[in-house]
């Protein structure tokens, strides 16, 4: 398993992802302060490649709840990416959000699915940020590669981070078992914590690297 | 000393009472219980796939339904247990992120291993005894081979035993 590309990058190479990663956060700063017109700052804390297996273990542990925003990329750069976070700083983030009109806000019921906590605007809501953020770390290695990437519409769950990260596994699985996670800070005027991850196939990864000339 | 036994993705276990086995976070995954209730011994496969048809040769046997139950029922028979007593229950393969979800392949992967599941099986002439299946969570499962029980436990809802 270790002849991946992913797990044999130099130093160098690995830089470069990280660098990503901090632009990525530059871009979202920008794009999410202007979004809910607010002084947010993204910043990296972490960025390292681990094992998918090794996720929930690293967040917490598998039945720790979570709120997952999932989006498929194809094109240029196939995989997915996946913003992971815990529902309380899903609710520090509606908050901001729906500032201005807290008649939006749902009362809060437990049902079955929890994702039926929220009403249907502010899990369009919470899927936007995710989409916005993912998009700026996108245009970040868009930019930098000069690869196209063609993105999904986000895909929500709110669930156990093991039966989340289930899924990537899946759909992932049958060539790589390695992702990048970013660790993100949100700070400023908001205050939490959520993990950013990249999962390129291995094709993807060898393609990023070429273009970056770091092969 | 009673142990709780952890089964992984893409991974199976075989144990006696009084030891249980476990596995978290089971999403568009299938969790299969296989169980002698005589000898009181189980088995759980934590299944990701339908069918290894593509698999390479040094792949993993356990992710895929059709290995990992024939598999893991041979390991249970080397344990003392009697393939006619065999039952089984199952749980999981529900349809994540069917939230704002356009990607079919995601929706249905979960159908797809409960129909390989379901297949498997039959073609080994092992009943479904219990299943707490589909829908659109995670679940995390706990099988006592002393009783026969399986706990079902999601984020969000009472713990329920089948």
């Amino acid at each position: 398993m270790s002849k991946m590309f992913i797990d044999n990058l130099n130093e160098l190479q690995f830089d470069a992802l990280k660098e990503l990663a901090n632009v990525g956060a530059g871009n979202a700063t920008v794009a999410l302060s202007s979004l809910l017109n607010k002084h947010i700052k993204l910043s990296v804390s972490d960025a390292r490649i681990v094992d998918i297996s090794q996720v929930p273990e690293i967040v917490g542990d598998e039945e720790k709840v979570m709120t997952g925003i999932l989006i498929m990329l194809k094109g240029g750069i196939s995989g997915c990416v996946m913003f992971l976070f815990d529902t309380g700083s899903v609710d520090k983030m509606l908050d901001i959000l729906f500032e201005k009109f807290p008649d939006f806000r749902s009362e809060k019921k437990i049902k079955k699915n929890l994702t039926e906590e929220f009403n249907e605007m502010e899990i369009s809501a919470i899927m936007e940020v995710g989409n916005i953020i993912s998009g700026a770390y996108l245009k970040a290695l868009s930019d930098m590669t000069d690869i196209t990437i063609n993105v999904s519409v986000p895909m929500l769950q709110m669930d156990m981070v093991g039966s989340i990260m289930s899924v990537p596994a899946i759909q992932m699985g049958k060539e790589v078992d390695k992702l990048l996670l970013i660790d993100t800070h949100f700070s400023e005027d908001i205050d939490f914590n959520g993990y950013y991850i990249f999962i390129p196939d291995e094709a993807s990864n060898k393609k990023m690297l070429e273009s970056l000339q770091l092969v | 000393m009673k142990l709780s036994i952890k089964v992984g993705m893409a991974d199976f276990k075989v144990c006696k009472a009084p030891n249980t086995l476990k596995t978290l976070g089971l999403g568009s995954c299938v969790g299969v219980v296989l169980y002698d209730r005589v000898k009181h011994i189980g088995g759980m496969a934590h299944i990701m796939l339908p069918d290894s048809s593509r698999l390479k040769q040094d792949g993993n046997r356990m992710k895929f339904a059709d290995t990992a139950i024939p598999d893991m029922l041979d390991e249970m028979v080397k344990l003392g247990a009697l393939r006619m007593r065999i039952t089984a229950k199952i749980a999981g393969g529900a349809a994540m992120f069917s939230y704002g979800t356009a990607d079919t392949d995601i929706i249905h992967v979960g159908d797809k291993n409960l129909m390989a599941t379901r297949n498997v099986l039959e073609s080994l002439d092992i009943p479904i005894v219990a299943e707490d299946t589909g829908s659109n969570y995670g679940r995390t499962i706990v099988f006592n081979p002393e009783t026969g029980d399986l706990f079902v436990r999601t984020a969000g809802k009472t713990e329920v035993i089948i």
